[in-house]
């Protein structure tokens, strides 16, 4: 395996200074606004944010998605050495689906309500891969197996409709990775489904990606599900990553107060019985950032300085790990 | 998400709801221009005597013998015919400004006549419910599922002919569109707190439907009372056209068309071509001001 | 889905019978059936002949037991111009009005689903914008003046088509048909655009707001990050789930298509059910109207029965409940 250790060394994905902005009438919206983050083949990055703080849009940026008006304006997205942002149309679209997929939040809406699944995933290997209907069907048969599903002929035949919720997000994930990706962008998979469910497709997601070694990139607002799942994690703010690090690092000693401020609203760390404590204020209207440090006003520890852009301060000797703050918190090394 | 990136309305100064509606309204070029057509068209019929080269039907003001002139010819009796004339020498461009007169206030009045008949019923089927509700709704429902030029034929034929059957008969296809807008209005405004709070305070279920729910009914109502002008004189024109409209005392837009049919094909195209613009003129201009209405008025839209 | 079929059958029987007792009331109760099916013509002691014949002198439940039974046996009357059986004049002429509005429908779903996804797809280019003005155009036009214009320009001025007529006909299964010869075409050609316009405008706004709603859609999303080339994910994803409404309005339309027919069969004096109507109206000719509309009534019963159960066909979701349940 002496190639693959010398892919290890450069990264599968490398986003750096990604701006997408969403021209309206009344202004500019900078939905993600210089985001720069890496990640190595088979390694699982965790981006968290709440909602509108730009890490779908960054997920969309990675795939050329983003629907109109938006645009990335800037930055690069570079996968496996390819430069993204400026790939034409249809080299893009071969790279969809096949060595970079997706799987978006809804699983009652992302399968095509009027197709039949076996339409629906034999339609994405036939796309990249003209093998005939007969070995695309064998293969979309195991796909399903693969993630769990018993039956696979008589599922084959359905409707997405004759599914659960967590039986369709199950069949989105083999779609998914029924052409081997490297690289998974998932946005926020497991929201809409209910705790016991998440958990168990978490789990299995997590085991494929291991065996396969597809990277993942993992959109969601709930720290809980990172902590569990993650190699590595991005908190994101207002269009920018405002922390990153190990999961471990970012967890267990946030250096960012907005972190810090997300962890303390989790319900679990805290002691039962005792309120729960939440970030003051509400996020940013998107047209009206503030100068400098978006968190500043609801920021307990913000000051005079914080008018200025903070930049990203790295650790000395561990380049992926850091914080966009002017004060960052002492427990941070 | 791009959702979120909707713009916001400027909280300044506040302004009057109408103000506000106006503003919005005229944001828009081409509902500016339906509004400035529609507006000229009016002026023309109101003052269709003032601004007329001649009256069309004093005989004394028209020559047989200047019959079916083109457009630019000029009068026996000096000045041109702009537009040509018809058959009986009448200046097509007053026939118009008169024929516009007749066909806007055939529309507007069979309108108001319907409005008052569907905001009746529907406020009564949304007030009282139950029997009274499913009646009227049911035959709203019948009545919308047949095309509306095809109950208007029927009830000419059942009626027989006239102004007034011909006014009957567009409020009878009008009224179930009132009907029904005001019903699904106030069924939505009647659970809202303020009609709880009108009926706490006893007041009489009359003065809560005309002072409290109808109000707030109106924005809809005016939406489809526009575009219901339209049609209004579109179905006129067309009954007219088929000569089970107007009476020949009253030539609107549709009859000088009708008029007009013959010798189009003889290549004497300006007896139908001409009302015919004038007929789309009114028609489009209300539709562009209609369709701009919705957009302003319909609160799901207004971020 | 059998039962499914069998109750809206007999809703639909139901419908017929309340339309029945509606145009009932309409000319026996509200007009006066001596004026309405009687020539007024007439001699006096024909006219007592013709009343007692009628049973005007019976009791009105009696009246529309009769006049149900007269409708059930397919007899409605005889003209009064023609002197032959109501409903035997309709039926005669109701090959053109069918032919005439189902070529017109098919310009309307062949023009306007195209039109209406480029629209859609497009929605601030030019060409999306063009698309739009002339469906709002199509709206306000008045079907008959249209009608007035496509003869000015196709058939005076440049003299290339036929003003008025159906032409000659060939026969099919004692049916006469346009569209097998040229001729035919080239007198259906102008009637058909000018009753499609109407429903082209429709399509087109139908499809475009179709389409806009289904790009915002997951499935069509997740059907992009698939890697699926454009064409399929509009032709396949987008185009499949629209489509299946849009027909179902298409469907639903060509009765008010068969009704609007009146207008351009008198402008191009095409010799269809709705000429006969309009015809019979200016004659006074009532039992050939009384025919007429309930011809027209059962059409619409017949057009939304067979809608209705095609679209259960059609559609995965409902056909899978209702074979469920």
């Amino acid at each position: 395996m002496s190639a693959t250790a010398a892919m290890r060394d450069e990264p599968l994905l490398v986003v750096d200074g990604l701006c997408t902005h969403f021209p309206t009438r009344a202004g500019v919206v900078k939905a993600v606004d210089g985001v720069s983050f890496s990640l190595r083949r088979g390694e699982i990055l965790g981006l968290v944010g709440e909602s509108g703080s730009g890490k779908s849009i960054t997920g969309y940026s990675i795939l050329g998605l983003v629907d109109p008006p938006g645009r990335v304006v800037a930055g690069s997205i570079r996968y496996d050495g390819v430069e993204l942002t400026t790939l034409p149309g249809e080299a893009m679209r071969r790279l969809r689906g096949n060595r970079i997929s997706m799987v978006v939040q809804d699983p009652m809406a992302t399968l095509n309500p009027v197709l039949r699944i076996d339409r629906q995933m034999t339609e994405t290997i036939l796309a990249h891969d003209d093998v005939g209907e007969a070995l695309a069907l064998e293969r979309a048969r195991d796909a399903l197996l693969r993630v769990g599903i018993a039956s696979p002929d008589e599922r084959l035949r359905a409707y997405p409709h004759q599914f659960s919720g967590g039986m369709r997000q199950r069949v989105a994930i083999a779609i998914a990775l029924i052409n081997r990706p490297d690289l998974v962008i998932a946005d926020e998979p497991t929201t809409a489904l209910d705790v016991t469910i998440q958990g168990q497709i978490l789990h299995e997601v997590q085991t494929l990606a291991r065996e396969t070694g597809t990277a993942l990139v993992w959109i969601t607002h709930d720290l809980t599900v990172v902590a569990g799942l993650a190699d590595r994690v991005c908190v994101m703010y207002a269009g920018r990553i405002v922390e990153q690090g190990t999961t471990a690092q970012v967890l267990e000693s946030p250096a960012h107060p907005y972190t810090r401020g997300l962890l303390d609203s989790v319900p679990a760390r805290n002691a039962r019985g005792a309120r729960l404590r939440q970030i003051p204020g509400m996020p940013p209207a998107p047209l009206g950032l503030p100068d400098g440090c978006a968190f500043r006003e609801r920021c307990p520890r913000a000051d005079e300085a914080c008018v200025a852009d903070p930049p990203m301060r790295g650790t000395p000797g561990d380049p992926d790990r850091g914080a966009r703050c002017h004060h960052p918190l002492d427990d941070a090394p | 998400m791009p959702a979120s990136a909707a713009p916001v309305r400027d909280p300044g100064v506040p302004t009057s709801p109408l103000r506000r509606v106006a503003a919005d309204f005229f944001a828009d070029p081409v509902a500016t221009f339906g509004f400035a057509l529609l507006a000229l068209l009016v002026a023309l019929a109101l003052f269709a005597p003032l601004v007329s080269p001649q009256n069309p039907y004093d005989l004394a003001q028209i020559d047989v013998l200047d019959g079916r002139l083109p457009p630019g010819a000029a009068a026996a009796t000096g000045g041109t015919y702009w537009l040509g004339t018809d058959d009986q020498g009448r200046d097509m461009l007053s026939a118009i400004f008169y024929g516009l007169r007749i066909s806007l206030s055939v529309g507007v009045a069979s309108t108001i006549v319907a409005l008052a008949i569907g905001v009746v019923a529907g406020l009564a089927a949304a007030w009282a419910g139950g029997r009274i509700e499913t009646l009227v709704m049911r035959v709203v429902d019948i009545q919308l599922s047949f095309p509306a030029i095809l109950i208007a034929l029927i009830l000419i034929a059942v009626l027989g002919q006239g102004t007034g059957k011909v006014v009957a008969a567009l409020v009878t296809v009008q009224w179930a569109y009132y009907a029904r807008t005001v019903r699904s209005a106030a069924l939505v405004e009647r659970r809202k707190e303020y009609i709880e709070a009108a009926r706490c305070l006893a007041l009489s279920p009359l003065r809560i439907v005309a002072g409290h729910l109808l109000p707030n009914c109106l924005p809809p109502l005016i939406v489809v009372a526009t575009v219901q002008v339209a049609a209004a004189i579109a179905l006129e024109a067309t009954l007219s056209f088929l000569g089970l409209g107007l009476p020949i005392t009253e030539p609107s837009l549709g009859l000088l068309i009708a008029n007009g049919y013959q010798y189009l094909l003889s290549g004497k195209y300006w007896i139908s071509f001409f009302p015919g613009l004038a007929l789309l003129a009114s028609i489009v201009s209300i539709n562009l001001v209609g369709d701009r209405l919705r957009d302003v008025l319909n609160p799901r839209l207004q971020r | 889905m059998t039962a499914f079929v069998i109750r809206r059958l007999i809703e639909s029987v139901v419908v017929l019978f309340a339309m029945s007792l509606i145009v009932f009331v309409g000319v026996y109760a509200i007009g006066n059936p001596v004026d309405i099916l009687i020539n007024p013509q007439a001699e006096p002691l024909e006219r007592e002949r013709a009343i007692a014949a009628l049973g005007l002198d019976r009791p009105l439940w009696e009246q529309y037991v009769t006049f149900l039974r007269g409708a059930v046996t397919g007899d409605l009357g005889r003209s009064f111009v023609h002197a032959t059986p109501a409903l035997g004049l309709i039926v005669e002429k109701m090959p053109a009005t069918l032919e005439l509005a189902f070529v017109a429908m098919l310009l309307a779903v062949v023009l306007g689903i195209p039109l209406g996804l480029w629209a859609g797809l497009k929605p601030d280019a030019l060409s999306g914008r063009a698309i739009m003005a002339g469906s709002i155009l199509g709206f306000s036009l008045p079907t008959f003046w249209v009608g007035l214009m496509l003869i000015m320009v196709f058939s005076v001025m440049l003299g290339w088509l036929p003003s008025n007529g159906r032409g000659p006909t060939v026969d099919v299964l004692g049916i006469g048909v346009s569209f097998l010869t040229v001729d035919g075409w080239r007198h259906l050609i102008l009637p058909a655009t000018n009753l499609a316009l109407f429903k082209l405008a429709l399509l087109i706004r139908l499809t475009r707001a179709g389409t806009r709603e289904a790009l915002l859609q997951d499935y069509v999303k997740f059907a992009r990050a698939k890697g699926l080339p454009q064409r399929r994910v509009i032709g396949v994803h987008v185009l499949r789930n629209i489509l299946i409404p849009i027909v179902t309005v298409a469907g639903l339309e060509l009765g008010s298509v068969i009704a609007f027919a009146i207008v351009t069969e008198s402008v191009f004096a095409w010799p269809g059910m709705g000429k006969l109507l309009i015809d019979s109206i200016n004659l006074l000719d009532r039992p050939v109207i009384v025919a007429y509309l309930l011809v027209i009534v059962a059409i619409f019963i017949t057009i939304n029965l067979v809608v209705d159960v095609l679209y259960s066909a059609l559609d995965p979701r409902v056909r899978l409940t209702e074979s469920r349940g």
